[in-house]
């Protein structure tokens, strides 16, 4: 087999193969160096001393989980890679699988949600060019407004267990508010959002909560505030640039390139207010590569129009990524991702949405806010 | 959600925080980055994920951060000592780490070109007991993401491999 027909399944494997092979970096354990973690036992003894120490009337128990901690994984992950991530949670509706609640495929004008795992769409050359144009001649950025760049998104994505999908806990996309300051400094809050409809949409705008609830601020450095704007402004620039900020190897076949852009256009999308200019050369880098196709008009899960641009990476070919781009002004306002083969490994029939993030505002905000 | 739960989230993860920590910053201070990142993961224990699956990016997360604090507090230590006329060399933060775990040098030379992110993902990838799942859970990401990355950083690891061959510097 060549390298190239490795399929997703061995991806992981054939990785760790040529680590081993060429001796690269393994585990490092404690007792290869003299150290010992202290025992889990040990561990939650003292912390219990601990807390009584501090409150003996009233020692926390250990109980009530709730959604609010993850907003760490998202901020900490996307500020160390850019990348897209989306929340662990479950969604209630599907209209496509006996197996798991999730949400419902959208219809595009190209691929009905029936034929999603099939349609070929069309080349998304004409409609790139076009959503560039949209996006060179939208309205400049705001920035009178402030330097604190705010994002809004709503977010779900499935939580896989051992098999399956885990539709047992929460019905609700989350919300996520990002403020990122010029020294990269970030407030995040995450929030339950609207339950999706019966038909896969529902989301809207939340009204921004000014003070969060809890400690949810990274340090100055957590995240790179020009990640955008380094891009440059012409295709060129910010083809190498994209391709460089995904370690993307020049010489990869077309549909991977493509998931690779598609990934770091999302991923900065999805933390950055994006000037129209450097939308329009995205579009214009994009409409250069076969390996997108165009899925046609869609509406969001929020209700707007937009054009479904889709990508299957030959890499990962049980999947189809599809970018949604508003017709009106050229802006990135969502993304799904879909099984479109079933996987066994994980139990999954497909088709089946996995993970979808709608962006809802991209502004720029005067203040960050701080926690009480 | 209880003790048995963090137990067994101690038990998965310290293990591989420590490791990944010991990578950035040296084995010495990765066994305090374990225990200080389960000391924020107990006082956030209100916050904690409600999927197990989701608990172990979590808590990875809070791991993350606190190496990044420590790395700041190490660059801020460094540049004080040579304001402080110190500007004798200073010991490396990387340790003994080669010394004792088995790597190669070709090994080696391919790691250190990977950028920080690809490293990281590396750092993951490669610890055997980890599926795809856990390993997208871990990085907070989907698993086809996870699973796309893997992919290219096999691709650019090759690629590297190729380049040093070629330029002769490894066999």
């Amino acid at each position: 087999m060549s390298r190239d027909d490795t399929s997703p399944h061995d991806e992981l494997d054939e990785l760790r193969r040529i680590g081993s092979d060429l001796d690269m970096p393994g585990t490092i354990r404690p007792a290869d160096h003299g150290v010992e973690l202290e025992s889990a036992d040990d561990f939650i003894a003292r912390m219990q001393r601990r807390d009584a120490e501090a409150a003996p009337d009233a020692p926390t128990p250990l109980h009530a989980p709730s959604r609010t901690g993850r907003w760490v994984r998202v901020g900490a992950a996307a500020a160390a890679v850019l990348a897209v991530t989306g929340l662990v949670v479950a969604s209630p509706w599907s209209e496509q699988s006996a197996r798991a609640e999730t949400p419902a495929i959208l219809d595009y004008a190209l691929a009905k949600a029936d034929d999603i795992a099939f349609a070929p769409g069309e080349s998304a050359r004409d409609d790139l060019l076009q959503l560039a144009d949209t996006a060179r001649n939208a309205p400049a950025v705001d920035t009178t407004a402030g330097t604190v760049q705010y994002v809004q998104t709503d977010n779900w994505f499935a939580s896989l267990e051992d098999a399956g999908v885990d539709s047992q806990n929460g019905v609700t996309p989350t919300v996520i508010q990002t403020w990122t300051s010029p020294d990269g400094s970030q407030t995040v809050i995450e929030e339950p959002g609207e339950e999706l409809g019966p038909n896969g949409r529902g989301l809207m705008e939340i009204v921004r909560a000014a003070t969060p609830s809890k400690d949810q601020t990274f340090p100055p450095g957590n995240a790179d505030p020009d990640s955008v704007t380094g891009l440059g402004t012409s295709p060129d620039e910010v083809r190498t640039a994209l391709l460089a900020l995904g370690g993307c190897e020049p010489n990869i076949p077309d549909t991977v390139r493509a998931s690779c852009l598609y990934q770091e256009v999302v991923g900065l999308f999805n933390q950055n207010v994006v000037p129209p200019a450097t939308a329009a050369a995205m579009w214009t880098v994009l409409a250069a590569e076969p390996g997108f196709r165009s899925l046609g008009r869609v509406t969001d899960r929020a209700g707007r129009p937009g054009i479904g641009i889709s990508v299957i990476s030959s890499d990962v070919p049980e999947y189809r990524s599809v970018l949604i781009i508003s017709p009106t002004n050229g802006q990135l306002i969502g993304k799904e991702e879909i099984l479109i083969k079933s996987d066994t490994e994980l139990g999954l029939q497909a088709p089946l949405v996995t993970a979808f993030s709608a962006i809802l505002s991209a502004t720029f905000t005067a203040d960050r806010p701080q926690p009480r | 959600m209880g003790e048995d739960d963090f137990r067994s989230l101690y038990e998965q993860m310290s293990p591989r925080i420590y490791s990944f920590a010991a990578r950035r910053l040296s084995p010495e201070v990765a066994g305090d980055i374990v225990s200080e990142t389960f000391e924020v993961a107990w006082s956030k224990r209100h916050e904690w994920p409600s999927e197990s699956d989701a608990r172990a990016g979590w808590v990875f997360t809070i791991g993350k951060n606190k190496i990044l604090q420590e790395s700041q507090r190490i660059r801020r230590k460094h540049h004080d000592n040579r304001f402080a006329a110190d500007y004798a060399t200073r010991p490396a933060v990387e340790s003994d780490v080669a010394e004792t775990v088995t790597e190669g040098a070709a090994g080696q030379a391919v790691y250190a070109q990977l950028t920080e992110a690809e490293a990281e993902l590396f750092d993951i990838a490669f610890m055997r007991d980890l599926g795809r799942a856990e390993g997208a859970a871990i990085l907070g990401l989907s698993v086809i993401t996870f699973t796309t990355r893997v992919s290219r950083l096999r691709r650019r690891i090759e690629s590297l491999q190729h380049a040093s061959t070629s330029d002769g510097r490894t066999s």
